[in-house]
């Protein structure tokens, strides 16, 4: 049975509008698509993620009729539209119920605006030459064009108005389901902005449901009810733009933030690391991980390290992370800080029960640590008996609070020595915020260093933020 | 060792040979495909007239500068080559014939034809290609709107007509030019030239002459069409289009002028 697909439906939840299942294609010896299977139901809207050339767009021909597969099938409202055995002309029944637009809109070059949107008004209705005038000044207006576009030509438009004028062609033949493919790439962030707001404009004024395939994460995470994401031909994620953020497939993490290098860590146990993603083939992906660009984390590269321990990331590597993370704060004006931490005597710990035991103790607190932190932050081990962590788009407001109940956690964790007795380590936290006075990697880690230093001689077992 | 190079050699070159026949019969295959599909598309024309008229247009009037450029020099060319090849040899009075059975049957309708061709075969290619390659093909079929039956029947219906109209007006001009020439620059007398002219004129040859145009007509737009859907990738994919419609076109052409001269006989 597929583990896709749900194993019943809740009596609240509509029945699907469009549902493809198992959907395989292939462009010669090349797989494009992989048992891809995905619902949409009726007034939702369904982001389709991922790399350029992963597929995203086939999927759209397929439901569109362009493409036959080579495997699977499409279902509409119960009724089979697309297989290996459905001739591409029994589709032309359907097609009327769905719209596409393409990315660059594809207007015809040789017609019109007002021609463009009137052609299929022509062929396939018999209204008078006034309606189909008026419809074409209806449909423009519901694009945010006003009138006077009908005689431009295409090649007098910006890409912002072709999107919109391919729409209103899509729209005057009211299909049920749109299909949008990368609507808004090459577009200037207002355009896309605009497009966005018509999307979801025309979902509220019709109850439109649509599928949108794109690589713009802001633009998925504005418009999406739900987003998938494709990956070598897979769908590796289901889920809310919520869901989709919390995530700790490194993969998915690299895309939506947009990150050069893959620094995410791949757990030991898939239950650990896949969460809401459930599809999410963790085994391969650290294969891949393994035999892949040495940029990736050490932890994946190495089979010792598979202990929790070896999850968190080394000084290096730490450097290099906070640098991107702080880089990536700016840019996107999103909070970024790094809390540091020291083990509270364990010295003395190591001292009492011997070394074996310290490096327990710091082996477990760091797996303690990597495992309670969200999929978006990051922890390190700095050195002997210290920490870092991440703390991604974490509110100024709410630092203190966050980084202490880590602190309390932490410290009501429990460790058995070999003689039998419990031990609790505690921690001194040290927090700063990366802003104007600690713009780089370096003057942050200071910066966090000196409020632990601080914590230590407040009385440990605390938490000190670096104010400026 | 050698031997075995040489039986390596053999199979590669049987490989390829198989491999290029292949190919070779897909495209027929498919040539006769679209032939297929634009014939069975033609009684629904009627009800978008307005289309092929446009596309006559283009096609016939708007080629008409070039068409009545290439007749003038066709003309004027046929003459000279023809005094200067009957020179000590043929008398004069047989100008006039040799003109007339050149321009009516083999240089009007061949020559006009692929100068034609390399206009509008490589428009129609380009144009075909650039809608593939923007999608616009995509999103006619999207529309439910046949590219068939709206862009490549309507451009083959008006090179088919449109072609035998051209090769009759650069025939007419091409003869003009070949009276002025005879006039200026040869020494026969225009009574001479013109009785020539009639001596041997067979209506039927000129109508067979016109007549296959109409196959060169429908091979110009069929090669565009072909091609333009075959386009893969950008610009660069247009321009390969573009050369390989005209190429073909120019080979289809005489190919099938050999196949109606011979069943013409």
């Amino acid at each position: 049975m597929d583990k896709n697909l749900p194993l019943y439906a809740a009596p609240s939840a509509p029945a699907p509008l469009l549902r493809i299942e198992h959907l395989k294609k292939h462009f010669g010896n090349q797989l494009v698509l992989d048992d891809v299977n995905l619902e949409l139901r009726k007034g939702e809207i369904l982001c389709i993620i991922g790399q350029s050339g992963g597929g995203k767009s086939v999927i759209l021909k397929h439901v569109i009729g362009l493409m036959i597969p080579d495997g699977g099938r499409i279902v509409l409202d119960n009724e089979e539209i697309s297989s290996p055995v459905k001739r591409s002309s029994d589709f032309n029944k359907v097609r009327g119920r769905l719209g596409m637009l393409f990315q660059g809109a594809a207007l015809f070059d040789s017609k019109t605006v007002g021609e463009n949107i009137a052609f299929p008004l022509r062929e396939h209705t018999k209204y008078s030459n006034d309606e189909i005038a008026s419809i074409v000044t209806e449909a423009l207006e519901m694009v945010g064009l006003k009138q006077g576009f009908q005689h431009k030509m295409p090649s007098e438009l910006s890409g912002g108005m072709r999107s919109r004028v391919g729409l209103a062609r899509a729209l005057v033949m009211k299909p049920e389901i749109m299909l949008y493919d990368e609507p808004t790439s090459a577009l200037d962030p207002i355009m896309t902005d605009k497009i966005n707001e018509l999307i979801l404009s025309l979902r509220d004024k019709l109850a439109m449901t649509s599928m949108v395939v794109t690589h713009d994460i802001s633009s998925a995470y504005r418009i999406a009810d739900k987003i998938a994401m494709i990956y070598e031909g897979k769908i590796i994620f289901s889920g809310t733009p919520a869901e989709i953020r919390a995530t700790r497939n490194p993969y998915i993490q690299q895309f939506i933030r947009g990150q050069r290098k893959l620094h995410y860590a791949v757990s030991a146990a898939p239950e650990e690391s896949v969460g809401l993603d459930q599809q999410v083939d963790v085994g391969a992906l650290k294969q891949r991980l393994a035999g892949g660009s040495r940029a990736f984390s050490r932890r994946a590269q190495d089979q010792s390290e598979r202990e929790s321990h070896a999850k968190l990331l080394d000084g290096a590597k730490f450097s290099e992370v906070l640098e991107d993370e702080i880089e990536h704060s700016f840019r996107n004006q999103e909070p970024c800080a790094l809390a540091v931490c020291d083990i509270d005597g364990l010295a003395a710990l190591s001292a009492e029960h011997g070394e074996a035991f310290g490096d327990t103790v710091v082996r477990e607190i760091g797996a303690k640590l990597f495992n309670g932190i969200r999929g978006t932050d990051f922890a390190a081990h700095l050195g002997s008996d210290e920490f870092a962590l991440i703390l991604t788009k974490t509110d100024p407001g709410n630092l203190f609070k966050t980084v202490d109940r880590i602190r309390e956690r932490m410290s009501a964790f429990v460790i058995r020595t070999q003689k039998g007795e419990n031990i609790t380590a505690t921690l001194s936290f040290g927090v700063a915020m990366a802003d104007e006075h600690a713009p780089d990697a370096e003057t942050l880690l200071l910066h966090a260093r000196e409020a632990c230093g601080l914590a230590k001689t407040n009385g440990r077992n605390r938490v000190e933020v670096k104010t400026a | 060792m050698y031997a075995l190079k040489f039986v390596m050699w053999c199979g590669e070159l049987f490989y390829a040979l198989v491999d290029g026949a292949a190919d070779f019969f897909c495209h027929v295959a498919r040539f006769c495909r679209l032939f297929g599909s634009i014939v069975a598309r033609l009684p629904l024309l009627f009800k978008n007239v307005v289309i092929s008229v446009e596309q006559m247009y283009a096609i016939g009037v708007e080629s008409l500068p070039l068409v009545t450029v290439i007749a003038v020099f066709t003309g004027a060319t046929t003459v000279t080559q023809a005094v200067y090849q009957f020179s000590g040899f043929v008398p004069m009075k047989y100008l006039g014939t040799a003109v007339c059975k050149t321009l009516v049957t083999e240089i009007g309708p061949v020559f006009t034809s692929m100068v034609i061709a390399g206009r509008i075969s490589t428009a129609i290619a380009a144009e075909i290609g650039s809608m593939k390659v923007g999608e616009q093909l995509d999103a006619m079929s999207c529309l439910n709107l046949d590219s068939v039956r709206y862009l490549f029947a309507p451009k083959t219906v008006a090179c088919v007509v449109m072609v035998p109209v051209l090769v009759v007006f650069a025939e007419l001009v091409a003869f003009v030019s070949s009276i002025f020439t005879v006039l200026f620059s040869v020494k026969v007398t225009l009574y001479v030239y013109l009785t020539g002219l009639r001596l041997f004129f067979n209506p039927s040859s000129m109508l067979i002459g016109v007549a296959k145009t109409a196959v060169f007509g429908a091979i110009i737009a069929m090669t565009g069409c072909y091609f333009g859907l075959q386009t893969k990738g950008g610009a660069e994919g247009v321009g390969t289009s573009t050369t390989k419609a005209v190429m073909a076109s120019c080979v289809l052409i005489l190919v099938a002028d050999f196949l109606i001269a011979l069943l013409t006989l």
